[in-house]
């Protein structure tokens, strides 16, 4: 199978001192959600930020179908990416539309193209009652469909999510876990996630990080037979006993 | 063009917030109001105490003029009392000490209270002007020497338009290094810009577009704050091209300014604490309470790197003596240079990613 991104030996280092992440190499295969995982602090969150070019990294490479992260037009990477922050990360003085339309233009989509894919997510996500609302007055589990949105605007090959269902309700987390199954067959998708029966439902491959290192790279199940365990929470366990 | 998406709806998100709208199109009226009413005349009725040594019929010639004198209120004492002024009932003696006998000699004392530093002027110049009379009046064969002195303008100025000169420049920093001080910020806590620099927008699109959105709104600050100065007060006006373009300037200074703060800072708290603190700076340093003749040699030379200094220097010349361009160029290419070197810094200074 075709890997989208390849990463090898990327490093992280704050203040000169600081390994927040320490030579970490791994492949992402298409149309496949991986998961990162691992305790706060770990060093989740930093891969994350430096695969969505807002961090830029201390060492090491990162691959999205031939194009260099760090030597090549970083535009070009924006350009296949969409990104789903842990807070809702919305103009909650702008309608949904309206925020639709901001991050939308910095793709240079045109017009009738812009307002086809506004009406099919509208749809897709449920949203066509509220387009007009400001965001400021919608739910969490609404903005959180309409942050989702904005990501797919540009129909984006590579899709990231960062701890997207922390602090919603049951009900919303399963909707969402169907859309992550949906969205799957068009994007690749990683997320990262504090839930980890939710990681051993939805992912293809895991990254069990702990302390800015890979400790576990492979299949959920692979990882639980490996632990001799019933799930990824007994695995979990396990490793921080280890260390 | 993505910087005119980034300017539309920062407009959009600044007039949909209509009591941000209200703080920042009212500030450049109330202040000017009460700024206005504070500085609005040279001190009139300052009480004073006169002591009369020798009550002659000079000393009481003196003594009367001074108490006719429509800016004082004076009333008779017999001695100084020092807890007058400590009271702060007096703003000063004058005490008459004069024979009367020929030749006339004899002195004039003025006690001034030095709480009040401009009614001092007042009360001397308005003292010398009437012993000056008196002294006609009795050496009648004696040389006077009569001193004129008035302002080299051909506008009629108040006490006010020192002031409102000054004004006109910092209601517009003070509105728009606040605003856009924290414009950055504020997209920072709520993660709208992280999210923004995951998408091909660049860091030119986000400055410049921000700087057109508040640039435009500085305008209208500065509209609405020279136009109440003149309305209300009928504050001295030179050149209203110069006017404008001084004022087009300082608003695209301080928004420069302001979005450096932005992009330096890593919280709202922060942004609005140096912004407040560069505003503060830029009012001391602009010589509005006192001439910069006051301040220390090396407090002269730091005055002259502050680019308001410049702003409020050409205003006041424009406004007050009527300075043309060839007057005030090199104050209008500081501020153009200066705008220049924000702009600069604060796309270069801007960070993609929070703390």
């Amino acid at each position: 199978m075709e890997n989208v991104i390849s990463v090898s030996n990327l490093t992280k280092v704050f203040g000169g001192k600081t390994v927040a992440v320490n030579e970490i190499s791994f492949e992402i295969e298409k149309n496949t959600i991986f998961g990162l995982i691992g305790p706060n602090g770990s060093g989740k969150t930093t891969t994350q930020r430096m695969l969505t070019t807002i961090l830029r990294p201390t060492s090491g490479a990162v691959k999205y179908q031939g194009h260099d992260l760090v030597h090549d037009d970083i535009n070009k990477v924006r350009q296949i990416i969409g990104y789903v922050p842990q807070g809702e990360s919305l103009y909650g003085d702008l309608t949904i539309m309206e925020n639709f339309d901001i991050f939308s233009r910095a793709y240079n989509i045109n017009t009738s193209k812009r307002t086809r894919r506004f009406e099919e997510l509208l749809v897709k996500l449920n949203l066509q009652n509220r387009k007009n609302d400001l965001v400021k007055n919608l739910s969490g589990g609404l903005a959180k469909r309409v942050s989702i949105a904005i990501a797919l605007i540009h129909e984006p090959e590579v899709l990231f999510f960062d701890e997207i269902t922390n602090g919603l309700d049951s009900t919303t987390r399963i909707h969402i876990w169907q859309l992550l199954k949906e969205l799957k067959k068009t994007s690749t998708i990683i997320f990262t996630t504090h839930y980890l029966d939710e990681a051993e439902n939805l992912c293809d491959k895991i990254a069990i990080m702990f302390e800015g290192k890979i400790l576990e790279l492979d299949k959920p199940h692979t990882i639980i037979k490996k632990y001799k365990s019933k799930n990824l929470n007994e695995v979990m366990s396990q490793i921080i006993a280890k260390q | 063009m993505n910087l005119l998406t980034i300017a539309y709806y920062e407009l959009r998100r600044i007039f949909r917030n209509h009591r941000l709208v209200l703080l920042v199109l009212s500030q450049p009226i109330v202040i000017a109001i009460i700024v206005g009413l504070i500085v609005f005349q040279d001190p009139k009725e300052i009480k004073l105490g006169i002591v009369n040594i020798n009550n002659n019929v000079y000393s009481n010639q003196l003594k009367e003029k001074i108490k006719n004198n429509e800016n004082f209120i004076a009333s008779d004492y017999s001695a100084v009392d020092d807890n007058e002024i400590k009271n702060g009932n007096l703003r000063g003696f004058v005490v008459i000490d004069i024979n009367g006998t020929t030749p006339i000699s004899g002195q004039v004392e003025i006690l001034n209270d030095p709480t009040g530093r401009t009614v001092k002027y007042v009360v001397e110049s308005e003292v010398n002007k009437t012993i000056a009379e008196i002294s006609k009046n009795i050496a009648v064969k004696s040389i006077f020497i009569e001193q004129k002195s008035s302002d080299l303008t051909p506008f009629k100025l108040k006490n006010f338009d020192y002031f409102a000169s000054a004004m006109m420049v910092l209601l517009i920093i003070l509105v728009t290094i606040n605003l856009s001080g924290i414009s950055i910020t504020t997209e920072r806590a709520t993660g709208t810009f992280e999210r923004l620099f995951v998408t091909p927008y660049s860091k030119i699109d986000v400055i410049f577009g921000k700087a057109l959105a508040l640039f435009l709104v500085g305008t209208i600050v500065a509209c609405i704050g020279t136009a109440s100065l003149y309305l209300i007060f009928s504050v001295s006006i030179g050149s209203l091209a110069l006017v404008t373009l001084i004022n087009l300037l300082v608003v695209a200074t301080s928004v420069t300014l302001g979005l450096l703060v932005s992009s330096i800072t890593y919280s709202v708290v922060e942004s609005v604490q140096l912004a407040m603190y560069l505003f503060f700076i830029s009012v001391l340093t602009t010589a509005i309470f006192t001439p910069i003749e006051t301040a220390n040699k090396y407090m002269v030379q730091v005055i002259k790197v502050v680019p308001f200094y410049y702003a409020v220097d050409a205003s006041r010349r424009v406004n007050m003596v009527d300075a043309h361009w060839e007057n005030i160029a090199t104050n209008i290419y500081i501020l153009i240079g200066t705008f220049l070197f924000f702009l600069l810094l604060s796309i270069v200074l801007l960070r993609r990613e929070a703390k």
